[in-house]
C-alpha cells in the first residue's frame, strides 16, 4: 500500500491544514493547525454539514469568513492555498516509498481513533506494510542507555515475540527499542517502529530495507518525514506506541524522569490503553521497582511462544492480584465492569467510528463508559462512599474513586469530608 | 474570481501592440474559464494561435485579484523569449530560470522572494532538479495559484514525445488539489493522447480544440541518399528561396556540419543546438531576418514563433509525424506561401533507430546499477557508479534518472548519492518500455510512408493526427527541384576534406585518479598535449572506407591515407613544428599504426622513434563503457623509453581516438621523459568534447 491509490480530497485538505509539508530548507511562512485547532475547525464543518475537502471550494471559504469560529481565517486560506507545495511534498515522499494516511482514510488505524480520541494525529506517514497498524502486538519500551545485559534481555523478548508471531511495537530508539526490534526482524518476525522524527532517513536505511520489502516492518510517524527528532515529539510518540499494542513491557526506566517513565505513568494512571508490565528479573532498578509499586504488572517471564501469547491474551494476569488498578481493563476479569456497560459503550463507539469518525473523533470509549456510569449513579440519591459505589458498579475501589473524582471535577458531585462521601449536586 | 472582459481585451491590445486587436476564436473563452476557476482546461491549438495570450492574460487577471503567482512548465524555453516580451508589455512580470540563464538566477530568486514575479517559467528538467525544488521553488510553492503545463502531450506515454521528466508533472497534476488552477496546452494531440490526458488531468477536463490545416504550406519530400547530395541541394536552393527559415538536422554533429558548409558557400547560416552559447541572439537574428537560416536540432523547439518564416527544411527524416508536423508547421503562418521540404537520406533510419533503441536502459544496465547500490548501504554518486560498473556515464545518468521517476521508485537521491529505497522496480516499467519502443517503431514506419508520398502530404499529416482533413488547396508556388547541381556536389567533396575535427586531450585526471601512475587532480600545464587533429571528417565516405578496410581487413593503412594525412599536416602546420614522429604502441596489432606512422614520418622527412611501449596487456579500450573505466584500463599499461626520446616537439600518431586517455597519458610520459610539445594526430576520432 503506497500512494498508488489516489489521495482523497479530504486527505489532501487535512494535509494542507495540518502538515508542515517540508520540501526545502525554507521555513513555513504560515503555521499549520495544531490537532486541537484542526478538530475545532472540523467540528464547525460538521455542524454545517461539510467536510474538510469542501474548504477547497470557494463557498465554504466564504461561509468560514462569516463564521464565529475563533480561528484566523486568513491563515486557513493560506494553508489551503499550499496545493502545489503539497504535490511537491507527496512527490518527494512517494519517491522514497513513504505513504501518508489521514483520519479520513479507511486505512487509518482504528486503534488510534478509539484510544487517542482527540489526541489522535490527523495524519500519519509511513513506510512498509500499513496492514500492521491494526494488528496489535507487544510494546517494548525502555531507556536508551542500558547495560549490555538488558540489551540481551530485550533481544530475548524480540526473539520470543517472533516465535510467537507477535509484532514488536517500539519507538525505534537506540537501546532497548532497537534491540527488541532488531532481533524480532532477524528472527523473521514483524515489528512496528513509531518514530518521533527522521522517517525519511529510516525509510532509506539499508538495515531496514529487506524487512520493509518483506512486509514485516512498518515505520510510522505522525511527524513530517523530514522533521528532526525532538523531546516533545518523543513524549507524544509514547502514547502511539502503547495505542498500537495489546500490552506493554517496560524493560528499563529512569526514576521519576525521562520519556519511558512519563509514558508509563501516563498509561498506569490515566490512559490505560493496555495492561502494562515491567521487567521482573535481572538487576533491579529504582525506576522499575517504582513502576511495579505504581501498578505495573511484573512480567511473568514466559519461556515458550504459547506462554508468551497467553501473557498477551491476559491469561497470566488472573494469577496476579496485586495490581487491582489495571484489572478493570481486562475483559477476562468478569467482575471488573458490568459487561453490558462495556459492550454497549464499545458498540456505540464502533458504530460511531464508522459513521462520523472520519475526520474527527467521536467520544472516546472511556468518555462513553463514563457517561454510562454517571447515568447509573443517578439512581443513588444519598451521599455515598467510594466502597459503596465500587460495590454497586462491581468495579474496583480505585476505578470507582477515579470516576468520582472526575464527577467532582466536572462539578456534578461534591466531596464530603469525614468520612469521605460523594453527593450529587442537583 | 471574476473575469473582467474590458480589462482582458485591454491586456491583449497592450501585449500585441495592436490597438484594435481582438481575441482569436476560443481565446477569450479559455481565459474566462481559467480565471473563474471553473475547472481544469486543455487547449489544443496549433502553434501561433496565441496560447501564451491565454496564460499571460489569465495570470495578470488573477494577480490583479490578489492571487499568488503562476508556474509554467515548458520543455523548451527558447520559444518563450519573444512571448516574454509580449508579457512585459501587458505588465506581466514573467521570469525564467533555466540552464541558459545561470547568471540571472540570483536576481530571479530574489524577486521571487519579494513576490515580484507574476509567472515563473521553468523546464521539466528544472522541476526535476532537487536543488531547484528545495532551494527556490519551495519558497513560493505554498503560494502558487495556477499551474500551466505547456506541451502537455508530453505527459502521455502514448505520445510521440513522452519525456521521462513529464512523469513527475503527471503526478503533480494528479495530486494537485482542486483549488489550484490548472491549464494544459498543446499543439498536437491525437485521440489516444487525448484519452491519456483525460485520465491524468481528470474526467472533468474541459477541452478547447482547434484546426490542424496549414493552407499556406507547400509540402514536398525528396529522396537524396547521400549526405553530399543533400548538402549540395541545400546551398543550391537556399540561394533561390526568399526569406529566412529553419533547417532541421537529427544530430548536433550534422547541424554543425550543415551550418559550416552553408557558410563556406557564402550563405548566412548559423548552427542552433543545445550546445550553442548564444541561443537568444540566434533566435533574435532569425526573427529579424538577419540570418538566412538557423540549422537546428530539436533544441529550437516547439512554439518558436516567427509568423513570416519562409521555409522549414528537414535535412534528415524525423522520427514521427507529430515531430514533423510541429516543426514544419512553424513555416508560413502569416505568409501566403511557404516551403516545407523533407530531405531523406540513408542514415536517417539508422539515427532514429539509434534514438529508439537507446531511449531506455537495458535490463542489464538496470541490474548492474541496482547491484552496485546493493553493495553500498550509504549510496553512490554518479562518478562512483562509473568506477563501479562498466556502463557509460550517460547511460548511468539516464538509468538512475528513469528509475528515480518510477512510482514507487527503487532508488532515490539523498544529497549527491543514489540510494536504494524500500521499493522494487515493478514489471510495469518494462511493459512501458516495450510499449513505447513498439510505438516509436510504428511512428518511424509511418514517416517512411510519408517520405514516399508523391502528393497529398498535408492530408496525410492531418489524418495521422486524427484531425479533420479537408480538400486542401495548395499555395501558388512551384515545387523545388529534386536534384542538386553537379558543380555544387564537387564543392561539397572539397569542403569535407578541408574541415577536420580537433582532438582535445584531457586537462584533469579521472575521478579517483590513476593509482599505478600516482596521478590525480589536474594535469600539470607542462604535461598538457596540444590540440590535435583527426583526418576523417563525418560524411566522407571515401576516407571512412579506407580506414575501415585498413584496420579490420588488411591490417595495413593504404598509401592514400598517408598522403591525405600529409596534406592535412601541411594545412594544419602545427607550431612549433614537430621534429620527430612517434606513435601509440599496440600488442594486438603491433605493426598497424607503427608502420603507418613511420611511412608518414618518411613523407614528412622526420625521424620516427618507437618511444612508447606497452608493458601490460589490457582489454580493448572500446570495450570500456565510460571514461573512468577507460582511464583505469590504461593506468600503468604504457611506458616511455628514455633513450629513444628526442627533446624537440613531436607528432604523436594513433589510428582511432575515443576516450583520449591513452593520448593524455602518452603525452604525460613523453613530457616527463624530456620530450618537447606533443601534437596528437589520428586517422579518426569519436571524441566529441
Amino acid at each position: 500500500m503506497v500512494l498508488d491509490a489516489e489521495l482523497s480530497a479530504n486527505t489532501k485538505a487535512i494535509l494542507l491544514l495540518t502538515a508542515p509539508l517540508v520540501v526545502g530548507k525554507s521555513e513555513n511562512s504560515v503555521r499549520p493547525l495544531s490537532p486541537a485547532e484542526y478538530y475545532q475547525l472540523v467540528y464547525w464543518l460538521r455542524q454545517h454539514g461539510r467536510e474538510p475537502a469542501d474548504l477547497l471550494e470557494r463557498q465554504t471559504g466564504d461561509a468560514l469568513d462569516k463564521s464565529e469560529l475563533r480561528l484566523d481565517h486568513e491563515r486557513i486560506g493560506q494553508l489551503i492555498q499550499r496545493g502545489f507545495l503539497l504535490s511537491q511534498a507527496l512527490e518527494h515522499w512517494q519517491a522514497r516509498a513513504i505513504w501518508v494516511v489521514s483520519r479520513a482514510d479507511p486505512r487509518y488505524p482504528n486503534r488510534f481513533k478509539r484510544r487517542l480520541g482527540k489526541n489522535a494525529p490527523p495524519v500519519l506517514y509511513g513506510c512498509g506494510d500499513a496492514e500492521l497498524l491494526d494488528s496489535g502486538g507487544l510494546a517494548v519500551v525502555g531507556s536508551r542507555e542500558v547495560p549490555k545485559a538488558l540489551l540481551g534481555y530485550s533481544e530475548g523478548i524480540g526473539q520470543l515475540a517472533a516465535a510467537a508471531k507477535c509484532i514488536i511495537v517500539s519507538g525505534e530508539a537506540r537501546g532497548v527499542d532497537q534491540a527488541a526490534m532488531r532481533r524480532a526482524l532477524a528472527e523473521g518476525g514483524r515489528a512496528i517502529g513509531v518514530l518521533a522524527g527522521g522517517l525519511e532517513n529510516a525509510a532509506m536505511a539499508r538495515k531496514y530495507r529487506d524487512a520493509l520489502l518483506d512486509r514485516r516492518l512498518l515505520l510510522v510517524s505522525p511527524y513530517d518525514p523530514r522533521a528532526r527528532f525532538n523531546v516533545g515529539n518523543a513524549m507524544q510518540r509514547n502514547k502511539l506506541v502503547y495505542a498500537l499494542s495489546d500490552a506493554g513491557l517496560i524493560v528499563e526506566s529512569d526514576y521519576n524522569k525521562g520519556g519511558t517513565w512519563t509514558g508509563a505513568i501516563e498509561q498506569l494512571n490515566r490512559l490505560r490503553f493496555v495492561p502494562v508490565f515491567a521487567r521482573s528479573d535481572g538487576q533491579a532498578s529504582q525506576g522499575i521497582e517504582a513502576l511495579l509499586r505504581k501498578g505495573a504488572h511484573p512480567w511473568p517471564n514466559p519461556q515458550t511462544p504459547s506462554d508468551f501469547q497467553q501473557v498477551l491474551d491476559g491469561k497470566f494476569l488472573a494469577w496476579q492480584t496485586e495490581s487491582p488498578r489495571q484489572a478493570a481493563l481486562l475483559p477476562e476479569e468478569e467482575d471488573a465492569v458490568p459487561p453490558s456497560a462495556v459492550d454497549e459503550a464499545r458498540e456505540v463507539t464502533i458504530r460511531e467510528a464508522q459513521a462520523k469518525d472520519a475526520y474527527a473523533p467521536a467520544e472516546t470509549p472511556s468518555d462513553q463508559l463514563f457517561s454510562k456510569v454517571e447515568q447509573l449513579l443517578a439512581s443513588i440519591n444519598t451521599p455515598t462512599s467510594e466502597s459503596e459505589v465500587a460495590a454497586y458498579l462491581h468495579v474496583t475501589k480505585t476505578q470507582a474513586r477515579d470516576w468520582l473524582k472526575r464527577l467532582v471535577r466536572d462539578g456534578k458531585y461534591k466531596r464530603l469530608e469525614k468520612p469521605v462521601r460523594y453527593d450529587r449536586i442537583l | 474570481m471574476d473575469y473582467i472582459t474590458r480589462r482582458a481585451l485591454e491586456l491583449l491590445r497592450l501585449g500585441t501592440g495592436i490597438s484594435d486587436a481582438t481575441f482569436r476564436e476560443g481565446q477569450e473563452e479559455a481565459i474566462r474559464y481559467v480565471v473563474e476557476g471553473r475547472g481544469r482546461l486543455l487547449v489544443v491549438q496549433k502553434t501561433g494561435w496565441g496560447k501564451s495570450n491565454v496564460y499571460f492574460i489569465a495570470t495578470k487577471l488573477l494577480r490583479e485579484a490578489g492571487a499568488g503567482p503562476a508556474l509554467l512548465i515548458s520543455p523548451l524555453l527558447s520559444l518563450m523569449r519573444n512571448q516574454i516580451e509580449a508579457a512585459e508589455r501587458m505588465g506581466v512580470r514573467a521570469l525564467t530560470i533555466n540552464a541558459g540563464n545561470k547568471d540571472e538566477w540570483t536576481c530571479v530568486e530574489g524577486r521571487l522572494e519579494n513576490d515580484e514575479v507574476d509567472i515563473l517559467l521553468i523546464s521539466p528538467e528544472r522541476l526535476a532538479n532537487d536543488d531547484f525544488r528545495e532551494r527556490v521553488l519551495a519558497g513560493i510553492a505554498a503560494r502558487i495559484a495556477m499551474l500551466v503545463i505547456d506541451e502537455a502531450h508530453c505527459i502521455s506515454d502514448w505520445g510521440h514525445d513522452f519525456r521521462p521528466d513529464y512523469r513527475r508533472i503527471e503526478r503533480v497534476a494528479r495530486t494537485l488539489p482542486a483549488n489550484i488552477r490548472l491549464l494544459a496546452t498543446t499543439a498536437t494531440a491525437n485521440d489516444r493522447v487525448m484519452d491519456d490526458l483525460k485520465a491524468v488531468l481528470g474526467p472533468n477536463l474541459h477541452v478547447l480544440r482547434g484546426e490542424l490545416n496549414r493552407p499556406s504550406l507547400l509540402l514536398q519530400t525528396i529522396l537524396l541518399p547521400s549526405l553530399g547530395d543533400r548538402l549540395a541541394w541545400l546551398s543550391d536552393q537556399l540561394a533561390s528561396i526568399c526569406g529566412s527559415g529553419i533547417i532541421y538536422a537529427l544530430t548536433i554533429r550534422d547541424a554543425e556540419q550543415v551550418a559550416r558548409w552553408l557558410r563556406s558557400e557564402g550563405l548566412n547560416a548559423q548552427c542552433y543546438t543545445s550546445r550553442s552559447r548564444n541561443r537568444k541572439g540566434l533566435e533574435q537574428a532569425l526573427l529579424r531576418n538577419r540570418v538566412k537560416a538557423l540549422v537546428a536540432t530539436t533544441a529550437l523547439g516547439m512554439g518558436f514563433d516567427k509568423p513570416d518564416l519562409a521555409f522549414v527544411i528537414h535535412y534528415q527524416t524525423p522520427g514521427s509525424v507529430v515531430h514533423y508536423y510541429q516543426q514544419v508547421g512553424r513555416a508560413g503562418r502569416a505568409l501566403k506561401s511557404a516551403y516545407g521540404v523533407l530531405l531523406s537520406g540513408t542514415e536517417d533510419t539508422e539515427i532514429t533507430s539509434y534514438f529508439i533503441n537507446s531511449a531506455f536502459p537495458t535490463r542489464d544496465e538496470v541490474g548492474e546499477v541496482i547491484a552496485a547500490l546493493e553493495n553500498e548501504p550509504n549510496g553512490l554518486s554518479i562518478s562512483q557508479l562509473c568506477g563501479a560498473i562498466n556502463v557509460s556515464k550517460k547511460r548511468i545518468e539516464q538509468t538512475t534518472k528513469l528509475l528515480s521517476l518510477e512510482s514507487p521508485a527503487p532508488i532515490a537521491r539523498q544529497g549527491y548519492k543514489w540510494q536504494l529505497t524500500a521499493a522494487q522496480l515493478s514489471d510495469e516499467f518494462w511493459e512501458r518500455v516495450e510499449r513505447l519502443t513498439a510505438l516509436r517503431r510504428g511512428e518511424q514506419r509511418q514517416m517512411q510512408e510519408f517520405v514516399a508520398l508523391k502528393s497529398g502530404h498535408m492530408n496525410f499529416l492531418i489524418q495521422a493526427l486524427d484531425g479533420n482533413p479537408e480538400t486542401t488547396e495548395l499555395p501558388d508556388i512551384p515545387p523545388l527541384p529534386t536534384k542538386p547541381q553537379q558543380e555544387t556536389v564537387r564543392r561539397v567533396a572539397e569542403f569535407l576534406r578541408r574541415t577536420r575535427l580537433p582532438i582535445k586531450p584531457h586537462k584533469k585526471w579521472p575521478d579517483g585518479g590513476l593509482p599505478r601512475y600516482g596521478l590525480r587532480g589536474f594535469v600539470r600545464i607542462e604535461h598538457w598535449a596540444e590540440t590535435g587533429r583527426a583526418l576523417y571528417q563525418w560524411g566522407d565516405a571515401h576516407l571512412s572506407r579506407l580506414i575501415r578496410i585498413g584496420k579490420y581487413e588488411h591490417n595495413y593503412f593504404a598509401d592514400d591515407l598517408v598522403s591525405e594525412s600529409f596534406q592535412l599536416l601541411l594545412e594544419w602546420n602545427p607550431q612549433p613544428t614537430p621534429t620527430w614522429v612517434t606513435c601509440i604502441p599496440s600488442r594486438r596489432h603491433p605493426t598497424l599504426v607503427r608502420d603507418f606512422a613511420s611511412r608518414l614520418a618518411t613523407e614528412l622527412g622526420l625521424p620516427f622513434r618507437d618511444a612508447l611501449v606497452k608493458i601490460d596487456n589490457r582489454p580493448q579500450q572500446k570495450g570500456m563503457a565510460n571514461s573512468i573505466q577507460q582511464a583505469r584500463n590504461v593506468d600503468g599499461s604504457l611506458d616511455a623509453v628514455s633513450d629513444l626520446i628526442i627533446p624537440g616537439p613531436v607528432l604523436l600518431v594513433d589510428d582511432m581516438v575515443d576516450s583520449r586517455w591513452t593520448l593524455t597519458i602518452a603525452t604525460w610520459l613523453l613530457r616527463t621523459h624530456g620530450c618537447g610539445k606533443v601534437f596528437p594526430f589520428a586517422l579518426a576520432t569519436t571524441a566529441t568534447d
